[in-house]
């Protein structure tokens, strides 16, 4: 039993932390996508969103390069703190959080581009700070956008294989999410073990696209 | 007194306009395309102009000679959009208070009137639980206004307050604000492409025409 529980398990703690983390960094990034100009604006954009199309294996492949011991972000960790990343969880929950994140900024630009520009100057003529307009009038206006990308962000993390196989391995009870478990399983003739996992993870996708459909169909205050 | 001496350089046409307010209904008429709106904006601080100043009473709100942009948060100017622009999540009352946070008015220097003032002088005390969405047209216009009247302003900007208003409403409406720019003593600035509202409301009439004044009246 616990080999079928322990990959959920892991699968559910990388998706939280990578959910965590796409939270704060999906809507701070959204937003300047959406409400600021900057100098290689189009670039990062691009650059953001390229895990959509790439095969996640060659995401895990840039990641191993950056993370691994003699890569730039690898060396200086290794380095300074003693910290190895490659074939962790904690190497998981990054390749999660890259291959996530573009769902969370399409979903979370789209709702702020959504809310009108006049609205938030309408806050600032009454004397509403950045800070507070965007916590009183965008934020609550765009909440539906948001609550949904990071729905299928969190469904996302659940479900990474590749990136993840690439840089955190397959390491039974350390690193092997339900995904690759899956994989093991049917691989190693455990079939039982592979159906039921498939089966739990095939009910969680199908929720969270019913979720993510109910809330875009809603009525929307921006469009009012 | 207001005294704005502003240049702003746009794609379609640059808007130039030098103007004096006083505590009175400054009455400013143009087709559309023609600036008026750009003109508001560089008021409120929502547009930097790109030379001249804006001054009102010794505060100076822009001036490319000092480097000066006052933020519009600090600037107090009113701002009626043209489509009304309320806060969709918020009821009447919500969106009248807006301005003063969540305090209290009495605590907010400077502003001397209650909520419950503002939304009587509107006459929209009935509707304050209500959402923009429940509301008609006219009474969307009257939350606005009290939104912006709300922050006791120092100068109050109309962008086609009424231009979607049918007639006999418009004409109570203007009324109305005439006699409310009287309780309040300030400079408004009241923006429209309709001639005969403009001289129902103003003595002084500016006329833009492709960003530029082609006349300034006293009537």
């Amino acid at each position: 039993m616990t080999e079928l529980l322990y990959p959920l398990y892991l699968s559910f703690k990388v998706a939280i932390a990578s959910t965590i983390l796409i939270f704060i960094f999906g809507i701070a990034l959204s937003w300047l996508l959406a409400r600021k100009n900057f100098f290689g604006k189009n670039f990062i954009d691009v650059l953001l969103n390229m895990p959509l199309v790439l095969p996640p294996t060659v995401v895990g492949f840039f990641l191993l390069y950056l993370l691994g011991k003699n890569g730039p972000i690898g060396k200086i960790l290794a380095q300074s703190m003693n910290l190895t990343i490659v074939f962790t969880l904690a190497a998981a929950v990054i390749a999660s959080f890259i291959m996530a994140l573009p769902l969370m900024i399409r979903s979370c630009k789209a709702a702020f581009e959504s809310v009108d520009v006049r609205l938030e100057n309408a806050a600032k003529t009454l004397g509403a700070s950045d800070w507070r307009v965007f916590l009183e009038v965008t934020l609550p206006l765009a909440w539906k956008g948001i609550l949904a990308g990071l729905v299928m962000s969190f469904a996302r993390s659940l479900g990474e294989f590749g990136a993840t196989i690439m840089v955190a391995g397959n390491i039974p009870f350390k690193t092997q999410t339900a995904p690759l478990a899956i994989y093991s399983a049917f691989q190693g003739g455990n079939e039982e073990q592979a159906k039921l996992l498939v089966l739990f993870m095939t009910v969680l996708s199908f929720v969270t696209i019913w979720v993510v459909n109910s809330l875009s169909k809603g009525k929307d205050y921006a469009n009012r | 007194m207001l005294t704005v001496d502003i240049k702003k350089f746009l794609k379609e046409f640059s808007l130039k306009a030098a103007f004096n307010a006083d505590n009175e209904i400054i009455g400013i008429f143009g087709h559309s395309g023609s600036g008026k709106t750009t003109l508001l904006s560089c008021i409120s601080g929502i547009l930097t102009p790109d030379e001249g100043e804006i001054r009102f009473n010794g505060t100076v709100f822009f001036s490319s000679k000092e480097k000066i942009n006052f933020p519009m948060q600090k600037r107090k100017v009113g701002y009626v959009f043209q489509d009304y622009m309320l806060f969709p999540h918020m009821t009447v009352k919500q969106n009248t208070r807006f301005g003063i946070m969540n305090k209290c008015a009495k605590e907010v220097p400077g502003c001397s009137r209650s909520v419950k003032e503002i939304l009587e002088l509107l006459k929209i005390i009935d509707l304050q639980e209500r959402y923009p969405h429940e509301l008609s047209g006219g009474e969307k216009q009257r939350v606005a206004i009290a939104r912006a009247l709300m922050i006791s302003p120092s100068i109050l900007l109309l962008d086609e307050p009424f231009s979607s208003l049918d007639e006999p409403l418009r004409e109570n409406l203007q009324e109305e604000m005439m006699e409310i720019q009287k309780v309040f003593g300030i400079p408004f600035i009241w923006v429209s492409h309709d001639s005969r509202e403009i001289e129902r409301v103003s003595k002084k009439v500016i006329v833009l025409e492709k960003g530029k004044v082609i006349q300034s009246s006293n009537r």
